[in-house]
C-alpha cells in the first residue's frame, strides 16, 4: 500500500475542505468530551467534598436541610440557614462525649466568607500558618491562602466586613478586621474563608459593641440628663467600628453570651460508643438535628451519579447522532468523489488505494477529534480544580 | 506496440458487441480512432488500457500480453506504461496544477516525488504554457488551460502510450488544434505511441494514421 501517496492526496483534500474537516473534528471531539469532562468533573468535585466530609465526623445544627447544614459547617455556602445559641456547643462539650467546636459562617468581606470559630478548630484541620500567627483578640482575622492571594493581602493588613443591607441602621454594621496570620494552602473552603473569634461575628451582627464612655460624653450626645440615674446617649455617639488595643476594653456585649448564635457545631466524638450516645441523644430533638456529613455526600451523590448517569445516557444518544450524521457526510463524500475516484481507478490507482484514501478521511477525523478530546480533557483537568476550590469554597 | 487479436468485449445486459479480428499499432505511431457515437471507440480504449477485460481474444502492449496479467499488475502496468488524456480533464480540485500533474507519480512507487520529476513536470508546464499557472487551483483556469495540464499528467510518467480519449472535445478550435500539436509533439520527444479518439475531421491529418473503429469491426465480421 502507498501509504505516503494516500497521506499526500489525503491531507490535501481536508486542507482544502477545512472547514468541513474542522466542523467534523470539533462535533466529533465533543461527542468524547461532554460525557468523559463531565465524568471527571463530578469526580472532582465528589472528591473534594468527600474527603472533607469524611474528616469531619459530625455536626450540630438547626432542625432543617441537614444538606444545607453540612453546606454551610463545611464548606461555609448557605450562610441564611437558621442559627443556634451558642450553648448548644457548651452542653456537647459538657457531656464528656465529644469536643465541640462551634461555628458561625453568616457574614462576609466581599466575596470571602467570615468564620467565627475557637482555636480549636485550627488544630481539627490541622491549619499551618505561612505568616504571622494565630487569633489573641477580638477584632483579629486570620486569611485562607486564596484570600490572601486574590487580595494581596499580607499581615498588618485590614479587611472590612460587607454590610448585609446598605439602609438597615439596626443591622450589621462594618467592621475592620486587622489580619494576623495567613494560612498555607490546603486545597479546601479554608482557603478562602477568613477566621474570626467568634465574639468578633457577634460584634460585626451588632451582638456587641464597643463606643466612646457615656460618662465623658457632652450634653448635645445625650438624650436626656444623668438626673434620671442614667445616661441616654443619642446618635451621635461615636460608634467604633475597629478593634485596637486603645478601645478593645470598651467592646461589650448586652446579655447571656450563651445565647448568641452560631450556625453550627462540629462534634469530634471521642471514641464510637460517644458517637453512638450522641446519635441518640439528637435522635428524638425538635429542634436540633445530628448530622453525618459523611453519609450527607453519600445520599448527596447518590442522587447526583442517577442524574448523571441520565444526562451521559442522553449525551451518547446525542453523540451517537452526530456520529451517524459524520458518517452520512462521509458518505455523502464519498458519492460527490465517485468521478474523482473512477478517474484515479483508469490511471492505475488499485481499489485498495482508494479505498485507503477514503479510510484516510475518516481515521484522520476521528484520530484529530479524539486528539482535541483530550487536550479539552487536560484543559478541564487543569482548570477545573481550582474552579470547583473556588465554587465550593 | 500494440496488437488486438481476435477481441471480443460486450457488456452484461447490452446488445452491444465489439469484435475486433487483428489490429496493430508500431511504436511510436500517432492514430486518430474515429467512428460515429456508440461504436466502441472508448471501449477500444479501455481494453487497450485494460481497464476492460476482453470476453476473448488478448490485448499486447509491446511484449506484454495483457491477458495473462493480474487486476493488480496491469494497474502497476497503466500506471507507470501508459499515459491517459480523458475528455474531462478530470483534475482533482483540491489538488494545485502542479500537484495535478504529479498525481501518477504519486500513485505510483512508494508515492515520495524526486526532484528530477518535479523539474520533468515543470518542463513540461513550459512547453505547454501554464508554467505561471502551477501554484493555482482547477476552478481556477480555463478549459484549455486544464485540459493542458491534464496532458502534462498524462505525459508525467514518460509512459509508452498515451490513450487520449477525445481531450479535444469541450475546447474551441483553436484550442483544439494547439492542445493536438502540443500532444503529438511531446509523445514525439518521449517516443511515446499515440491513440487519440476525436470527432474533429480537422484534426485527423495530423496524425500518422487514422482508424474508424466501424471499420475494424466490420473487417471482424466478415
Amino acid at each position: 500500500m502507498n501509504w505516503r501517496g494516500i497521506g499526500h492526496l489525503g491531507t490535501r483534500y481536508l486542507r482544502r475542505n477545512r472547514i468541513k474537516t474542522g466542523l467534523l473534528v470539533a462535533a466529533f471531539a465533543l461527542v468524547w468530551l461532554l460525557p468523559t469532562g463531565i465524568a471527571l468533573v463530578v469526580g472532582m468535585v465528589e472528591t473534594q467534598l468527600r474527603s472533607r466530609a469524611a474528616d469531619t465526623p459530625l455536626v450540630v445544627g438547626h432542625a432543617g436541610s441537614a444538606l444545607e447544614l453540612t453546606f454551610n459547617a463545611l464548606y461555609y455556602t448557605k450562610p441564611g440557614i437558621a442559627t443556634i445559641p451558642k450553648a448548644e456547643a457548651d452542653r456537647v462539650a459538657e457531656s464528656g462525649l465529644a469536643d465541640a467546636i462551634p461555628m458561625y459562617a453568616r457574614f462576609a468581606a466581599g466575596d470571602h466568607r467570615i468564620v467565627g470559630t475557637t482555636l480549636d478548630y485550627f488544630r481539627f484541620r490541622d491549619l499551618q500558618f505561612s505568616a504571622g500567627r494565630n487569633l489573641l483578640r477580638l477584632g483579629e482575622c486570620v486569611v485562607g491562602s486564596r484570600v490572601a492571594e486574590s487580595a494581596g493581602i499580607e499581615v498588618g493588613d485590614g479587611i472590612v466586613s460587607s454590610p448585609e443591607t446598605l439602609f438597615d441602621l439596626a443591622g450589621v454594621y462594618p467592621l475592620k478586621m486587622n489580619v494576623v496570620g495567613i494560612l498555607e494552602a490546603t486545597g479546601s473552603p479554608d482557603d478562602s474563608a477568613i477566621f474570626v473569634d467568634l465574639r468578633t461575628t457577634w460584634i460585626i451582627e451588632g451582638l456587641g459593641h464597643g463606643h466612646q464612655d457615656a460618662r465623658e460624653t457632652s450634653q448635645e450626645e445625650r438624650l436626656e440628663s444623668e438626673e434620671t440615674g442614667s445616661i441616654r446617649l443619642n446618635a451621635s455617639i461615636v460608634e467604633y467600628n475597629e478593634i485596637t488595643e486603645a478601645n478593645e476594653e470598651s467592646f461589650h456585649f448586652h446579655g447571656d453570651i450563651a445565647q448568641n448564635p452560631i450556625t453550627a457545631v462540629i462534634v469530634l466524638p471521642r471514641d464510637a460508643k460517644s458517637q453512638a450516645l450522641i446519635k441518640g441523644r439528637y435522635g428524638s430533638s425538635e429542634d436540633r438535628i445530628l448530622v453525618s456529613p459523611d453519609e450527607e455526600m453519600e445520599e448527596l451523590f447518590a442522587t447526583v451519579f442517577s442524574i448523571q448517569s441520565l444526562v451521559l445516557l442522553l449525551l451518547w444518544i446525542v453523540g451517537a447522532g452526530t456520529l451517524a450524521i459524520g458518517a452520512l457526510v462521509f458518505l455523502l463524500s464519498y458519492r460527490l468523489r465517485r468521478d474523482e475516484f473512477r478517474h484515479l481507478k483508469l490511471l492505475g490507482s488499485p481499489a485498495a488505494t482508494l479505498r485507503a484514501l477514503i479510510g484516510f478521511e475518516a481515521v484522520f477525523v476521528l484520530l484529530a477529534s479524539l486528539a482535541l478530546a483530550a487536550i479539552g480533557l487536560g484543559l478541564v483537568q487543569l482548570l477545573a480544580p481550582p474552579l470547583i476550590e473556588s465554587l465550593i469554597g | 506496440m500494440i496488437g488486438c487479436r481476435d477481441l471480443r468485449f460486450s457488456y452484461p445486459g447490452d446488445s452491444f458487441e465489439l469484435r475486433i479480428s487483428d489490429w496493430a499499432v508500431r511504436k511510436g505511431e500517432s492514430v486518430a480512432l474515429i467512428g460515429p457515437s456508440g461504436c466502441g471507440k472508448t471501449t477500444l480504449l479501455n481494453l487497450i488500457a485494460g481497464v476492460l477485460e476482453p470476453d476473448e481474444g488478448t490485448v499486447r502492449i509491446g511484449e506484454q500480453d495483457f491477458s495473462s496479467l493480474s487486476e493488480k499488475e496491469r494497474q502497476a502496468f497503466r500506471l507507470t506504461k501508459i499515459g491517459m488524456v480523458p475528455q474531462n480533464f478530470e483534475l482533482l480540485d483540491y489538488l494545485t496544477m502542479e500537484e495535478n500533474i504529479l498525481v501518477p507519480i504519486r500513485l505510483a512507487g512508494d508515492g515520495s516525488v524526486r526532484e528530477e520529476q518535479v523539474t520533468r513536470a515543470r518542463g513540461l508546464a513550459e512547453r505547454t504554457g501554464i508554467l505561471e499557472l502551477l501554484g493555482k487551483f482547477p476552478f481556477q483556469l480555463s478549459q484549455g488551460e486544464r485540459q493542458r495540464a491534464a496532458m502534462c499528467r498524462g505525459l508525467i510518467t514518460s509512459p509508452e502510450l498515451v490513450l487520449a480519449d477525445e481531450p479535444t472535445g469541450n475546447l474551441d478550435p483553436d484550442n483544439q488544434d494547439r492542445i493536438v500539436s502540443l500532444l503529438l509533439e511531446e509523445a514525439a520527444r518521449i517516443e511515446a505511441t499515440v491513440l487519440m479518439i476525436t470527432h474533429e475531421p480537422s484534426l485527423e491529418e495530423r496524425f500518422d494514421r487514422v482508424a474508424n473503429v466501424l471499420d475494424l469491426r466490420k473487417e471482424a465480421e466478415r
